[in-house]
């Protein structure tokens, strides 16, 4: 990959050090979502987060994105300090440079505007045009680029399908000319022929943007597809991570070989066979508190204690 | 398998039309499905395809405005006394359904067990409540049969889980209760509608094992219905394609997996996206599924085939047949088509998915 090569030299683009995030439900309980997750994101990569639902990965986007008020932790986003309370020109920064795209794309367009405001809502927010004229041109430019024509603009949400509208959100995403997008599981909602487009379309739009994505999925075969690093992410912790080959290679916690062997392979003979790990925290006897980061090789992190990182890596 | 198989069910170019604001939608066009005794069908397609529809009819749940304008479905089943019967679906009432067939001989398991389990109710109750309206077993019977029935779909404590309600157990537990409300009246036939896909992946592989481990030990059989081939390669004998409606190809397993003839397949199994290569870009098929409000001449998969023939868009390709069990309508097929080969990459994948298969022997 020709990131590879970003990777060891560039400033990373976002760095997350000891992200915390907590929900106070009442005085006695309080849900820990995340716990003290370290990751960082290079220029034009994409990193993908995986784990099961309640794992704490879309908390972590939204929580990079401040749609929540981090508990703790340090995100430094393109050299500035995003954890904290942002002053005004931080936010703009933020604002702009980062972006999302939503799951369900029937429930993140307004359904009341017409496509080309929705795609232009955040030239207007910043007034990032001189005359209407430019606007207008800049959300065609867009809806060329994500493989629309140009008269969808004057439409309506109801009026396309699913993979039309996930179409639309990442053309939003894409229109301030963000230097990260975050996919929080952009493509989950897609039917498989759609998916597949849904996907090279972004990466696409990666190699002639240059944007880095902070790719969030529970399917693992799409993760590793798009994925130049991966995140293994379980009950808030973040337990392995390093580059798609590394953890796809060789898998150390016991959570990413189960989560490997989950995935069915279209290969009827060899899957009728085939019994999936099963992985039981509880019963495990690893406490995820413990756990300190451990270097494999390379860039390949493993969250264990000595003990259980002796144990995993002589086997 | 030389022996006279047991047909469970037959559907026999069933046709269904829904009557929609916009106009008619002819949403299920002539299907046809055999299903065999402990055999599991597989149902494939993207959504809007027609594939919970069809089983919808099946089980006489339809919505109020689809009216069925052709074609039968056949089910035979054994009285309590052993002999055997095969009634119409289509032909009985509503309330017989409910009564005779519902839950008794043919129970589902849907695909969000979040919805599909009723939040005021205690477990115990909602497993119980099947047998007591079916069978009016005494209750101190059923619940000692529900019991036994979480303990069989894997659940532990069931004692102290049968008090418990929906909300108190998590996703893949709920799914397993569901599984557990299906079999409690001793089914034939389990229909699945995307049971896994509100699940993860972890989880998803939990309930697929659970499932087969049920139909093995119980004999019965198993519709599935389901978008992701991976899933389908688990457990299904006999699988069938279908797009826009109609079913485009259908054969036995390793016939679909191995030797795939229609078009949509081969692009169904390349955009799989494949663990061992790392290809830059993933297969897709171009477009997306018709809307079939706007019905056209010819086959409906055609502006999206990159192998369509001129008569593609004039007439339906009727089914050609391949093998004893596996059929493919496209055109493709006719002797008098141009010789058309599957795509490349797709080949190249097969052929090594065979090597690898041959490792685990049959």
């Amino acid at each position: 990959m020709a990131n590879e090569n970003k990777t060891t030299n560039a400033e990373p683009l976002l760095h997350v050090e000891g992200l915390k995030q907590y929900f106070k439900v009442s005085s006695q309980f309080t849900v820990k979502a995340v716990e003290n997750v370290s990751f960082d994101i290079y220029p034009g990569e994409t990193y993908g987060l995986v784990g099961e639902s309640g794992s704490g990965k879309s908390t972590i986007g939204r929580s990079i994105i401040r749609l929540y008020d981090p508990t703790a932790g340090k995100i430094i986003f393109n050299g500035t300090d995003i954890s904290g309370r942002l002053n005004k020109d931080a936010n703009k920064a933020l604002r702009t440079q980062m972006q999302m795209i939503f799951q369900d794309p029937m429930a993140s367009l307004n359904p009341r505007k017409k496509i080309g405001d929705i795609i232009g809502e955040g030239l207007d927010i910043h007034r990032m045009y001189k005359s209407s004229a430019e606007r207008e041109e800049k959300i065609k430019s867009l809806l060329a680029k994500v493989g629309l024509s140009p008269e969808h603009a004057t439409r309506f949400p109801h009026q396309f399908s699913g993979g039309q509208r996930q179409r639309v959100g990442i053309a939003r995403a894409l229109i301030m000319n963000p230097k990260l997008i975050i996919a929080d599981e952009c493509i989950s909602a897609l039917d498989v022929s759609i998916q597949a487009q849904v996907v090279n379309l972004m990466k696409d739009i990666q190699q002639e943007t240059g944007a880095a994505y902070l790719f969030i999925a529970h399917d693992l075969s799409m993760v590793k597809y798009i994925s130049d690093r991966i995140g293994v992410l379980h009950l808030g912790h973040l337990l392995e991570t390093g580059t798609k080959d590394e953890i796809f290679e060789n898998p150390i916690h016991p959570y990413t070989k189960s989560l490997l062997s989950a995935i069915p392979a279209p290969n009827p003979k060899v899957e009728k066979q085939r019994v999936a790990v099963s992985y039981d925290y509880k019963t495990s006897g690893i406490d995820y508190n413990l756990g300190t980061e451990h270097l494999v090789s390379g860039s390949h992190y493993v969250k264990c204690t000595d003990e259980e990182f002796n144990k995993w890596c002589n086997n | 398998m030389a022996e006279a198989k047991e047909q469970i069910l037959k559907v026999r170019n069933l046709d269904i039309t829904f009557r929609t604001t916009a106009g008619p939608v002819h949403a299920i066009r002539g299907v046809d499905i055999d299903l065999f005794k402990g055999e599991t069908v597989a149902i494939v397609g993207e959504s809007g395809s027609g594939k919970s529809v069809t089983m919808k009819a099946a089980m006489g749940i339809l919505a109020s405005n689809a009216t069925v304008t052709g074609g039968q479905i056949e089910f035979s089943y054994h009285h309590e006394d052993g002999s055997p019967e095969t009634i119409d679906i289509l032909q009985k009432d509503k309330k017989w359904i409910r009564k005779h067939i519902n839950g008794k001989r043919i129970a589902m398991v849907f695909q969000d067990p979040m919805t599909s389990l009723d939040p005021t109710m205690n477990i115990g109750k909602q497993i119980m409540e099947g047998m007591i309206w079916h069978f009016k077993t005494p209750k101190k019977e059923a619940w000692d049969r529900a019991v036994q029935l979480l303990k069989e779909v894997g659940i532990e404590d069931a004692e102290k889980r049968m008090k418990q309600y929906p909300h108190q157990l998590s996703g893949g537990m709920r799914q397993r209760v569901v599984i557990a409300i299906a079999l409690a009246c001793n089914p034939d036939l389990l229909i699945c509608d995307e049971p896994t896909t509100a699940l993860d992946v972890t989880i998803q592989a939990k309930i697929i094992e659970l499932i087969r481990k049920v139909q093995e030990t119980r004999g019965i059989s198993v519709i599935y219905i389901t978008h992701d081939l991976g899933v389908v390669a688990k457990v299904a004998d006999y699988v069938n394609v279908m797009y826009a409606g109609k079913i485009v190809e259908k054969g036995a397993i390793d016939e679909i997996f191995y030797d795939p003839r229609h078009p949509y397949t081969w692009g169904l199994l390349s955009a799989m996206p494949d663990l061992d290569t790392d290809d830059e870009r993933l297969y897709t098929i171009p477009g997306s599924p018709p809307n079939l409000l706007h019905e056209k001449a010819g086959d409906a998969f055609a502006p999206r085939n990159r192998f369509a023939l001129e008569v593609d868009d004039k007439a339906d390709p009727p089914m050609f047949q391949i093998s004893d069990t596996h059929y493919a309508a496209t055109w493709l097929l006719d002797p008098r088509a141009p010789k058309v080969e599957m795509p490349e990459e797709l080949r190249t994948r097969i052929e090594r998915m065979k090597k690898e298969a041959e490792g685990y022997g049959e």
